[in-house]
């Protein structure tokens, strides 16, 4: 039984001198990309790269929410296509990821925000996802602690209920597809830095690491934050600009919130893990930076948005706080695909705040992009070549919070 | 006042905006943006936009008054970083404010030019800061006799 | 002074703890660990450690050791049922080896498990809990020092007079409760040295924040300082605290040493023993073993013995076999025999408290003769000095042996022999070590089980501790309450001049970001929104009716180049609008989304009088202002959006209303449509905008502010005998829906062009320059995906704003805006869908409650099409 087993969850390797697929990033994304490859295609010779540890980046400093109640009719079947296999990777990996599907709450404070959540909700349901508009008296229910005096300055109206959203262990994600990828013989390098990309002929066919220099069938960018660095490395520009997002916690507490809570008028989101503690996040950064140093301003409107809904909890203590950078897309949503410039550079990239719940998903599918040389039909909307032919996504018409 | 902390509203003041340095005393708010303040009535100077109506304004006058304001700005006003007659911008209880150094004689004042829409928002959090200062509302009587 | 304990009445002595007090009525245990159960007692006595967490007043993990006693204070145990004494789940330990280190992510892999199992996992998780607790006021205040001193033990007190001395501006933080650190409770550091903080006391520069601490220095030299108990009236304070220069002399503080029960009751570190002792006067134990390397553990033995406290022995660390004793420690086992006690004093490693230092981005290495991490190279505007910048620290690593009972993280019970497992599992780097088994990641935030956590992982992974490094040093570090980092409930309000009129008439408010705008009334008579907007309504189409739009941004735009500027920042033409004339204004960023709307005057030839939307007003101007610093040209703007009152009055009556009040010509020869004048209206100077967003004749008025809610009460006095009434927002938006008018933000999002929102008419493309033209003039070619159409709903009901437009079965489109529509008889509203269906008599399905209903499309305003009424 694997309870009391110490085997290590994936080994150290010297770098080989060429791989059928690089991958840049062991992120979530890589990790997925890296797994799908190996699991259903069969390509193996795979090798992720990471600059620092495992789950450094935003796989590991992310709240963990997971949701499918996206706004577009290509977001939302792309999400919950994602939902679903988050649903089964526990036991497909043999590695519990603690998915709570403790159901998700979208606040909405006016008459607006009501009528956005609306939009979402009737696309929801007309494409199969289990989303719907609720009222106070059934949010109370749900949330017996939540303030819903409408004294306050923000009165809460109605919330978009989502089941099946929840929270789920990010490192947990990591650590379990590193393992099974492991298994399967893709080699898994942290501390392995890329330094350049050498093209040729519109093809990537070298990366450059400060361990030595690697021989590449094919080149993935996963690198969230880092993303257009590493593209600028294979000539690749990219319409991303990068902004911090910050996330604090609060100490344990006895769980007393079982739902994610979303409000977008207040920009915070919070969730209690099962150990106790409150996960709050804020929305991005106004600037754009690569700094991931927080700062005390994003921390007091962190709270002052928790004590509007939650006034009770004036005497927690909060016991870090993190910063995070997102990749900026100009429409809010991903950019997956092929290069135009390199035939054989795969971008998985731009995820912004919404990068974690995708992260199977798109791994999938990248990785049928990259083993059959076709896009599978969930991932044609968010091709690279949309900023030319101007057919953006509109998930920016949702965005602010929507976590 | 002159022992705690006074405020007083004294929105009745004339005041201009221009762009070109008028000839009689001003306050500097930017490059080429200055503001006239003053007795009502003024006359206003060629060019300038009459913004009587558009700020409230407040006084805060009284040794504690620097540490009430310290409450509710993040503006560094002692006395080498804003001395008298200077005057500077910055957020008071979250709405933008124009601060004027104005003391009288020897007692610290400060002319707060504050949003008209926001004053009343702001006399609440003014009050509610110099509660441990107690802060009293004082009327122009009161102003009149200070000067004197 | 007395206090409650659960039933008990505790009597406490002046300067008491709530922890000290309860110790000298004979508790020993404060808390059950967090997984195992198990009886944890004090440990550091300084607020570091995580087991005196109790809940004080209704507060949850309060560090009762350094909370002083209130007269009063109702204090109860956390994490314990039904007693602290008594545990049921203590019998979690018992089965510790189903749970070995990261036992959660190795069972209940099947979903339909877990979702099983961890209902019961979250009823036993978490520490303490909220219980109804008084209303606490938590206050914000901005300080700025020359230089800040954090820690006002010998080295921060020198540092502050040294910087003192050369006339700085000092701040001194201090968060013991006296001047003087260790001097306080070590008497064998020598006496307090009450002269120096006499002149500290003196120094007039220095500002001294007491019982205050510094939980994190944030980029640009910014401190966060939670200073407790300012005043009476408040009891905590956040002090935002800027400065040139920081010193961090934050001392040292101590931490356990590992092994077998470690963590029994009555193990203490030497530090809590003493503090103890000499802050409070009481004795942690009758009998003492003192662990520790042979000087320093002589040292605390002689003071203990001064103290009155039997030593019974000296132990070296290295000897240690384990701790013996059920819960409570009754003696030390070591490799040459049994020492019976009932306190083990431990002679722990002294920790440089430096993170400051890393927070501000200095480096912080492992310095191998004084066992401890220390600043290397702090950035230039801070350092370190005394203890904090290992000046008189030397440890020696105790042995780490592995044990299943040996406690690395009291926090959330992490051994060492489960730090082992991790390591040998691959979790072999500090920060996917603490990851994985969650050691430094509990409420002492890594204060007592980082250096051995770090000490663990170095042995297993075969490398130094250098080598291992440090886990990131995050603030706020010590943790700081959420009420004290939101502050004063300082909601900003922002009334209109007319604010006080409405409340007379009855007004059901709307938020509008800080805004308050009316609903609608009610005439304090209880009925429906639905009645009440029909009243309004009503008197609009029939009579006339005055709404406040005071919170439009207004802007007054003056200079030779006004005109060329708004040409280029709007899509229409304004250069060539002669005074007295009112155009429609709609502007675009560089890529042709719109940003705003709103109109703009000519007063003047040399002024022009500009509205926005309410929300956009100040991106607006930065926008214009942003424009002329680039271009040089000669304007100035000024924001008068305050220094108005405005109001609008629509309807057939509104003419005869005004007429009553000014001697201005209001027919509409002298003053058409879309023109605007000065005037006096009852003695007010105002300016009058005749345009019309509701479809009807109408003046939008602006006043000066102070005059507003006078001329309100005036025209609707004029307008009585006509029948005229106040409206709100909720009735202007049914009005300007029927005339098919168009809300930015509402019925447009963050991608909308005016092409798409069926604007094409405002934008002129045969301007020579203006923002957003290049991909304007792209997007009028390229017919779009989506249009934005009215529709008339052809069955009753009315569907829901954000209602979906379905086209097989697919979501195909939005309703942005809907309302029954009186003019219609049926429900009316805009709708976002497919071009190819933007024509007028399509039919398109629209999603009402679940159910499909037909709507027809039409590309005309539902009221008066040809705009006959507004221009009579």
């Amino acid at each position: 039984m694997q309870l009391f087993s110490k085997n290590r969850m994936w080994r150290q390797h010297e770098l080989r001198s060429s791989y059928d697929v690089v991958i840049v990033g062991a992120g979530v994304h890589g990790l997925a990309a890296a797994y799908y490859l190996g699991k259903k295609h069969g390509v193996r010779k795979v090798a992720l790269l990471d600059k620092s540890y495992l789950g450094a980046g935003a796989s590991g400093r992310n709240t963990a929410i997971l949701r499918s109640n996206y706004r577009t009719p290509e977001g939302i079947p792309f999400y919950d296509a994602s939902l679903k296999l988050y649903e089964g990777l526990s036991r497909e990996l043999d590695w519990n990821l603690l998915f709570s599907q403790c159901g998700h709450l979208t606040l909405a404070h006016s008459d607006s925000s009501v009528t956005g959540l609306r939009v979402r909700a009737e696309n929801n349901q007309l494409l199969g996802v289990n989303s719907r508009i609720i009222g106070r008296e059934e949010i109370g229910n749900l949330v017996p602690s939540l303030n819903l005096s409408e004294s306050t300055r923000y009165p809460i109206l109605a919330a978009l209920y989502h089941p099946p959203g929840g929270i789920i262990r990010h490192d947990a994600v990591v650590w379990g597809l590193a393992r099974a990828c492991d298994r399967m013989g893709i080699e898994i390098h942290a501390f392995t830095e890329v330094t350049s990309i050498i093209v040729e002929n519109h093809r990537a066919v070298q990366v450059i690491t400060n361990r030595g220099r690697v021989a590449a069938g094919a080149v993935l960018n996963a690198t969230a934050g880092w993303a257009t660095t590493i593209s600028r490395m294979a000539g690749v520009p990219l319409p991303i600009v990068t902004h911090p997002l910050q996330a604090c916690v609060t100490e344990p507490l006895k769980p007393f919130l079982d739902t994610v809570i979303v409000s977008a008028t207040l920009h915070v989101y919070l969730s209690q893990t099962d150990k106790g503690e409150l996960v709050i996040g804020a929305e991005i950064d106004p600037y754009q930076s690569y700094s991931m140093k927080s700062t005390l301003p994003t921390l007091e409107q962190m709270a002052t948005y928790t004590l509007e809904l939650f006034p009770q909890l004036h005497g927690m203590r909060i016991l870090r706080q993190w910063a995070g950078i997102c990749d900026m897309t100009p429409d809010f949503a991903p950019i997956i695909g092929t290069s135009q410039e390199v035939s054989n550079f795969y971008m998985d990239v731009g995820w912004g705040t919404y990068g974690f719940k995708a992260a199977p998903i798109s791994g999938k599918c990248i990785a049928e992009l990259i083993a059959t040389g076709k896009p599978p039909g969930l991932i044609q909307p968010f091709s690279p070549a949309r900023f030319e032919t101007g057919n953006l996504v509109g998930e920016k018409a949702a965005a602010a919070v929507s976590h | 006042m002159r022992e705690q902390v006074g405020l007083a509203d004294l929105s009745y003041r004339a005041k201009f905006d221009t762009k070109t340095a008028p000839s009689r005393p001003f306050w500097p708010l930017g490059r080429n943006h200055f503001l006239i303040v003053g007795e009502p009535p003024l006359s206003p100077p060629s060019g300038a936009t009459d913004v009587t109506s558009v700020y409230a304004e407040l006084l805060l006058a009284g040794p504690s008054s620097t540490a009430v304001l310290s409450k509710l700005t993040s503006l560094n006003l002692s006395d080498a970083a804003l001395p008298n007659l200077f005057c500077a911008q910055a957020s008071l209880a979250h709405a933008h404010t124009i601060f004027l150094r104005e003391d009288i004689g020897s007692i610290p004042g400060f002319r707060l030019l504050i949003s008209r829409e926001y004053a009343e928002s702001a006399w609440e959090a003014i009050v509610h800061a110099g509660h441990e200062f107690h802060l009293q509302p004082f009327g122009l009587g009161a102003l009149e006799l200070l000067r004197n | 002074m007395k206090f409650r304990f659960h039933d008990k009445t505790i009597e406490a002595q002046p300067g008491d703890t709530v922890a000290a007090a309860l110790y000298r009525s004979g508790q020993r245990i404060f808390s059950r660990s967090f997984k195992y159960h198990r009886p944890r007692g004090l440990l550091c006595v300084s607020g570091k450690c995580p087991n005196c967490l109790m809940n004080v007043d209704g507060i949850p993990n309060v560090r009762t050791c350094i909370t002083p006693v209130h007269e009063g204070l109702r204090v109860k145990a956390q994490n314990a049922y039904p007693s602290l004494e008594t545990d049921f789940l203590s019998v979690t330990q018992r089965f510790d080896w189903l749970m070995p280190v990261g036992w959660y992510y190795k069972t209940f892999t099947r979903p339909a498990m877990w979702h099983a199992v961890e209902p019961a996992i979250r009823k036993v998780a978490g520490l303490g809990e909220i219980l109804p607790s008084g209303p606490r006021e938590y206050e914000h205040a901005w300080m700025h020092a020359h230089t800040v001193v954090i820690g006002g033990g010998w080295a921060g007190m020198q540092a502050a007079l040294a910087a003192a001395e050369r006339g700085e501006q000092v701040v001194l933080i201090d968060d013991q409760v006296a001047l003087g650190g260790q001097a306080c409770y070590r008497k064998r550091m020598g006496p307090r040295p009450d002269a120096i903080i006499a002149r500290i006391r003196a120094a007039a520069n220095i500002r001294l924040l007491q019982n205050s601490y510094c939980f994190g220095l944030y980029e640009g030299n910014l401190l966060g300082v939670l200073q407790r108990a300012p005043h009476p009236g408040a009891s905590e304070r956040l002090i935002h605290l800027r400065a040139q220069q920081t010193v961090v002399a934050s001392g040292a503080y101590e931490a356990p040493i590992v092994f077998p029960n470690n963590d029994l009751v009555g193990v203490m570190l030497s530090t809590g023993v003493l503090r103890l002792l000499h802050l409070h006067r009481v004795q942690a134990g009758k009998r003492a073993v003192v662990v520790g390397k042979s000087l320093q553990a002589g040292e605390v033995a002689e003071e203990l013995r001064d103290g009155g406290i039997e030593i019974v022995a000296i132990v070296d660390p290295d000897t240690i076999l384990k701790a013996t004793g059920s819960s409570t420690v009754n003696g030390i086992q070591t490799r040459t025999g049994h020492f019976s006690c009932d306190l083990v004093v431990i002679c722990g490693p002294r920790i440089p408290d430096n993170g400051f230092v890393a927070q501000a981005g200095g480096r912080i290495e492992w310095s191998e003769p004084q066992g401890a991490f220390l600043p290397t190279l702090p950035p230039s505007n801070v350092s370190a000095v005394g203890d904090a910048s290992g000046e008189a620290v030397a440890n020696t690593i105790a042995p780490l042996p592995t044990s299943k009972r040996a406690f690395v993280c009291l926090c959330s019970d992490v051994t060492s022999a489960d730090l082992c497992d991790a390591v040998a599992e691959g979790f072999n780097h500090i920060e996917t070590l603490k990851r994985y088994t969650t050691a430094t990641m509990g409420p002492c935030q890594g204060r007592m089980c980082q250096l051995s956590a770090i000490g663990v992982c170095a042995r297993e992974t075969g490398r130094s501790i250098g080598e291992t490094g440090m886990t990131t040093s995050r603030p706020p570090n010590p943790g700081v309450s959420l009420g004290a980092l939101a502050g004063p409930k300082h909601h900003p309000l922002r009334r209109t001049p007319m604010h006080y009129a409405h409340q007379d008439l009855g007004v059901v408010w709307l938020d509008m970001g800080d805004w308050q705008r009316p609903r609608y009334y009610t005439d304090h008579l209880a009925a429906s929104e639905e009645e009440r907007v029909l009243l309004e309504y009503r008197a609009v189409r029939e009579a006339a009716g005055l709404i406040d739009v005071s919170t439009l941004g207004k802007l007054d735009v003056r200079g030779a180049d006004s005109g060329k500027l708004l040409d280029k920042v709007y899509t229409h033409r304004f250069s060539d609008l002669p005074p007295g004339r009112v155009r429609y204004a709609l502007m675009c960023d560089e890529g042709g989304i719109i940003l705003d709307d709103g109109t703009v005057s000519r007063i003047s030839e040399d002024r022009y009088f500009v509205t926005t939307t309410s929300g956009n007003l100040d991106f607006v101007q930065q926008w214009l202002e942003w424009q002329i610093c680039a271009t040089g040209w000669d304007v100035h703007i000024t924001n008068v959006t305050a220094g108005y009152g405005a109001m609008n009055l629509a309807g057939p009556k509104s003419r005869d209303t005004l007429r009553k009040l000014t001697e201005c010509d209001l027919s509409s020869g002298s003053f058409p449509y879309m023109a605007c004048r000065e005037a006096k209206i009852k003695g007010i100077p105002a300016i009058l905008l005749r345009i019309g967003f509701v479809g009807e004749t109408g003046w939008e008025i602006h006043c000066p502010a102070e005059s507003a809610e006078g001329l309100w009460r005036a025209i609707l006095g004029a307008g009585h005998e006509f029948g005229v009434r106040p409206f709100g927002v909720a009735t202007q938006r049914l009005l300007r829906l029927e005339k098919r008018h168009v809300i930015v933000g509402v019925d447009t999002d963050a991608l909308t062009n005016p092409y798409e929102a069926d604007m094409a008419w405002a934008v002129k493309l045969d301007k020579k320059e203006f923002i957003g033209k290049t991909l304007l003039a792209h997007a009028a070619k390229d017919r779009s995906r989506e249009r934005l159409v009215g529709f008339v709903l052809q069955s009753p009901g009315v569907p829901e704003d954000g209602a979906a437009v379905v086209v097989d079965g697919q979501p195909a489109g939005r309703v942005t805006s809907a309302r029954y529509s009186p003019a219609q008889l049926a429900a009316v509203g805009l709708a976002w869908v497919k071009t190819s269906l933007a024509q007028d008599g399509v039919f398109i399905d629209l999603r009402v409650n679940g159910e499909l209903l037909k709507a027809k499309v039409t590309m005309k305003p539902f009221y008066d099409p040809e705009g006959v009424r507004l221009r009579q």
